[in-house]
């Protein structure tokens, strides 16, 4: 992976982790909804290059995603309502990085749609893994509960008897912490591919 | 007219027509979709009230907000018994602490006059404030939030 393509890989997960609210409930919502943004909108920008529409390439996803962000907004604000309420401005950030992810997917026309989809499949999938790890931990750690979106409100599932969690686990300064690791951690293991393919070359 | 025309006059109009539907079948599902949450807010507001033990409290209704698609909050009419007759509220404010966003009511009643109340719908620890990631410093902030959004209603 290139830098700048590592750069704005990390910038679209760590934009969702650090500012949404650190439980489970919430992690499966933002997934959810980065996923269905970045594959509708590809869909959309495929079929836009099938039917050799040029001149609105650019600016017809943007505002497709615009559209898909409200319309999944008020699907949310139907089926569950307090976590929608409690997300509060924190939805907009998904787009964002929807529109990131986007901004790393290569369009072609001479590459195929199942090789195109594969790709940005093999982008979603670790990053998928990656949001609902640091969800889960956080709920786990910091609350002592597995938390799911609900009609009410969220559904609590107690983790472990007489553990209520550690407030700080649950916290933004935590998040960063561990953001600051991972990236660390990444960045140590792609200088060390780079080292690796230097030498085999 | 040529038929290429006829053919990219037609297209336009449909294109037109798609997409005006489709706007106002979003305005429309926007209003439903305001109108669903604002009744869920309003049971889990009473429903967080009595958890609280505050059982005198009884939720009216809600007031419109003047940006209800964007606000982060909600104020509603409340009646209370066994006080000062007159006009009560109770403000759902979207807060923003350490561990990210919890929703916190506050009430404003004749007698007691602005105080913060609990945190919205969790089952437990209303007053675990910590827990959730907020000092005494930020409950300040939202309690002067509150008392703003309620000073904008009343000048209404």
């Amino acid at each position: 992976m290139k830098q700048n393509i590592f750069d704005i890989y990390i910038t679209a997960a760590f934009s969702l982790i650090i500012p949404i609210t650190g439980r489970m409930a919430f992690g499966l919502v933002t997934i959810v909804e980065l996923n269905i943004l970045v594959f509708f909108t590809f869909g959309f920008s495929y079929l836009l290059n099938f039917l050799d529409i040029d001149d609105l390439r650019t600016i017809s996803p943007m505002i497709f995603m615009v559209f898909l962000a409200v319309f999944l907004q008020c699907l949310l604000k139907i089926f569950f309502p307090i976590v929608a309420f409690s997300m509060g401005f924190s939805q907009y950030l998904i787009c964002f990085s929807a529109l990131a992810i986007g901004t790393l997917f290569p369009h072609s026309e001479k590459i195929s749609f199942k090789s195109q989809f594969k790709s940005l499949l093999s982008l979603m999938l670790p990053m998928s893994i990656i949001l609902f790890c640091f969800f889960a931990l956080r709920d786990v750690l910091g609350y002592g509960t597995l938390t799911l979106p609900g009609p009410w409100g969220i559904m609590e599932i107690k983790c472990f008897r007489g553990f209520d969690g550690i407030p700080f686990f649950a916290s933004i300064p935590f998040t960063f912490i561990c953001v600051g690791l991972l990236a660390a951690l990444f960045d140590f293991i792609r200088t060390k591919v780079i080292i690796l393919h230097r030498s085999t070359d | 007219m040529k038929n290429e025309t006829k053919k990219n006059i037609i297209a336009l109009v449909f294109f037109c027509v798609g997409f005006l539907s489709f706007i106002i079948g979003i305005f429309f599902m926007l209003r439903v979709a305001m109108s669903t949450q604002n009744s869920t807010i309003q049971t889990v507001l009473q429903e967080s009230l009595d958890k609280i033990n505050k059982n005198n409290y009884i939720v009216d209704k809600m007031l419109p907000s003047h940006l209800p698609v964007f606000s982060t909050s909600r104020v509603f009419l409340i009646s209370v018994n066994d006080e000062i007759p007159g006009p009560a509220y109770a403000v759902v404010v979207n807060a923003t602490g350490m561990a990210g966003q919890v929703p916190l009511i506050f009430i404003q009643t004749k007698a007691k006059g602005l105080f913060f109340a609990g945190i919205y719908g969790v089952n437990d620890d209303f007053n675990n404030l910590k827990k959730y990631g907020l000092s005494s410093a930020m409950l300040k902030t939202y309690k002067n939030k509150a008392a703003t959004i309620l000073t904008e209603f009343s000048e209404k």
